[in-house]
């Protein structure tokens, strides 16, 4: 043992010649640049294929993903060239380490690859995490990144996915239902209300009517009374356009409701005694 | 028989007529996509659906509003009979274009597309010819009207022979610096077949001036054209737009 230690020592010396890290370096950084290029790349067919645009963005996560695991191993292989036993060594070292001191990391790494493979949520898709809201931006090694309504970025490690609860707006479709509601008061005429809310739906801009459109009706306490709540679920064309939709519906069925006489829900005064004034309309 | 006056005089004359079938053609004009847009089209549908033994209608739509309109009001829950205008083939096309060319008596040359095609005159005539109705079918995606102003606008004229170049290419490439505005405009368009630029004001519910902008864009580069002083989709771009649109999902099929 004592006159192999030398041998073995010289030998582990022996990889990490300045030239070979110099090298592994210049490839690691070309790797990096391979993977820059590569998402440019993706960003022109996006351009060019829109409607696959989300699993053009899936698929470059993934290459991405496996470019950096398994180039970076295999420039390390090629370049240093390690002994076996010291491959098995290391690599025996490495697992306890890397289990024990990056145990979050390694199942954030671990959860990203679930995630891309079970595909809870994809690149594209608007979803609710806690209370983030927003549209993954990217699928990352330890984490994945979110743009939120207000562009803020918000990033949440992977292995939160595997005990949190997370919900997808859109699962990968381009078009992602809405629910907009609106009340009106118990003695409008409702089948009316109905009706014009649904012309305002299915003649928006922003409707994609390939799936149905719908208006839900029922009762609810507002303000202290009861009033008739319709919630419209309808498909806006791209998730992108979620709060455009929205807005648009509330402008126009707002000013549809005033324009046919729909009576809305009044509020009750704050103190009736003291107010001398008719109650306001919300 | 006035049909516009009343439904009294329709269903009592209609023990005394004739059998009669009235056809109502762009039948899409009946509706705008808009609050209180859908009431001709109901007073249509309830027109057509009065139980009459001697009348019988039969209306013609864009596929686009028909689309539009089943989505609306459910899927083909109005007709009895439904008769979608299939594509027609590409020999159908290179039929009718060269059964109407030959009365001309121009003589048609290839050569340009001989040419494209990389080959020499005389061997490849033939092949010029089937190759050049081979992209005009598929660019017109078999529909006559699109084949005619593609075929129209690949000819130029020389003393008593017609040139045939390839057909105008329109690449989709053109839309890339539009404004999302525009697509919504362009989008409404075809979903009506026509519009006035009121109309198209009025069923975006854009501001007058981003509408305006839109039309003159789509004048310039020649993607709608006015007829009337209502504007259309130009035969040349009809397919290159749909499928730019229906990528976008602005419209949709069934």
């Amino acid at each position: 043992m004592e006159t192999n230690n030398p041998e073995q020592l010289s030998l582990f010396l022996s990889i990490f010649r300045i030239s070979a890290l110099v090298y592994l370096t210049f490839a690691l950084g070309c790797l990096v640049i391979a993977v820059k290029l590569l998402e440019r790349v993706s960003l022109k067919v996006q351009g060019v294929f829109p409607g696959q645009r989300l699993h053009i963005l899936q698929f470059t996560t993934i290459l991405s993903f496996f470019l950096y695991i398994g180039g970076g191993l295999f420039l390390f292989y090629a370049i240093l060239s390690p002994p076996k036993e010291l491959l098995i060594a290391v690599g025996g070292s490495a697992a306890v380490a890397i289990g024990f001191s990056l145990k979050d990391l390694v199942g954030s790494v671990i959860a990203g690859v679930v995630v891309l493979f079970d595909r809870p949520f994809q690149v594209g898709d608007r979803v609710k995490f806690g209370d983030v809201y927003g549209d993954i931006i990217s699928i990352g090694l330890r984490a994945t990144r979110l743009r939120t309504l207000d562009d803020s970025i918000v990033t949440v490690p992977n292995a939160r996915f595997f005990t949190d609860l997370v919900s997808s707006g859109n699962a990968g479709a381009m078009d992602m239902m809405i629910e907009v509601p609106f009340y009106v008061a118990l003695d409008a005429d409702i089948d009316r209300a109905r009706d014009l809310a649904y012309e305002a739906v299915v003649t928006s801009r922003f409707v994609y009517l390939r799936k149905p459109a719908r208006i839900v009706m029922s009762e609810e306490a507002v303000a202290g009374r009861l009033a008739v709540k319709l919630t419209i679920k309808a498909y806006v064309l791209d998730v992108a356009l979620e709060k455009a939709f929205q807005t648009d519906l509330v402008v126009r069925i707002a000013r549809t409701f005033k324009k046919y006489g729909i009576r809305r829900p009044e509020l009750l005064p704050f103190d009736s005694s003291r107010s001398q004034t008719s109650p306001s309309k919300i | 028989m006035d049909i516009t006056s009343s439904y009294t005089e329709l269903i009592e004359g209609d023990e005394s007529r004739k059998k009669t079938v009235y056809l109502l053609d762009d039948a899409h004009n009946f509706f705008l996509a808009d609050i209180g847009g859908f009431e001709g089209f109901r007073a249509f549908l309830e027109l057509t659906n009065i139980r009459l033994k001697n009348t019988f209608w039969a209306a013609a739509f864009n596929v686009h509003s028909w689309n539009y309109l089943d989505s609306v009001f459910g899927k083909n829950r109005f007709f009895r009979t439904l008769i979608p205008l299939v594509e027609w083939s590409e020999e159908e096309i290179q039929n009718m274009i060269l059964s109407r060319h030959r009365k001309s008596q121009f003589k048609l040359a290839y050569e340009k597309v001989v040419f494209a095609a990389q080959g020499n005159r005389g061997d490849f005539e033939d092949y010029a010819e089937n190759t050049y109705f081979r992209l005009l079918w598929e660019q017109s995606s078999g529909n006559p009207r699109s084949a005619i102003y593609l075929w129209l606008s690949s000819l130029t004229r020389v003393g008593n022979t017609i040139r045939v170049a390839l057909p105008e290419d329109t690449d989709p490439e053109a839309f890339l610096d539009l404004q999302q505005d525009a697509l919504f405009v362009y989008a409404a368009i075809v979903r009506h077949e026509n519009l006035s630029t009121e109309e198209a004001i009025e069923v975006t519910d854009l501001p007058e001036g981003v509408v305006r902008h839109a039309i003159k864009v789509g004048m310039e580069r020649s993607f709608l054209f006015r007829y009337g002083g209502r504007y259309r989709v130009s035969a040349g771009w009809h397919n290159t737009i749909v499928s730019f649109l229906t990528k976008r999902n602005y419209i949709y099929g069934n």
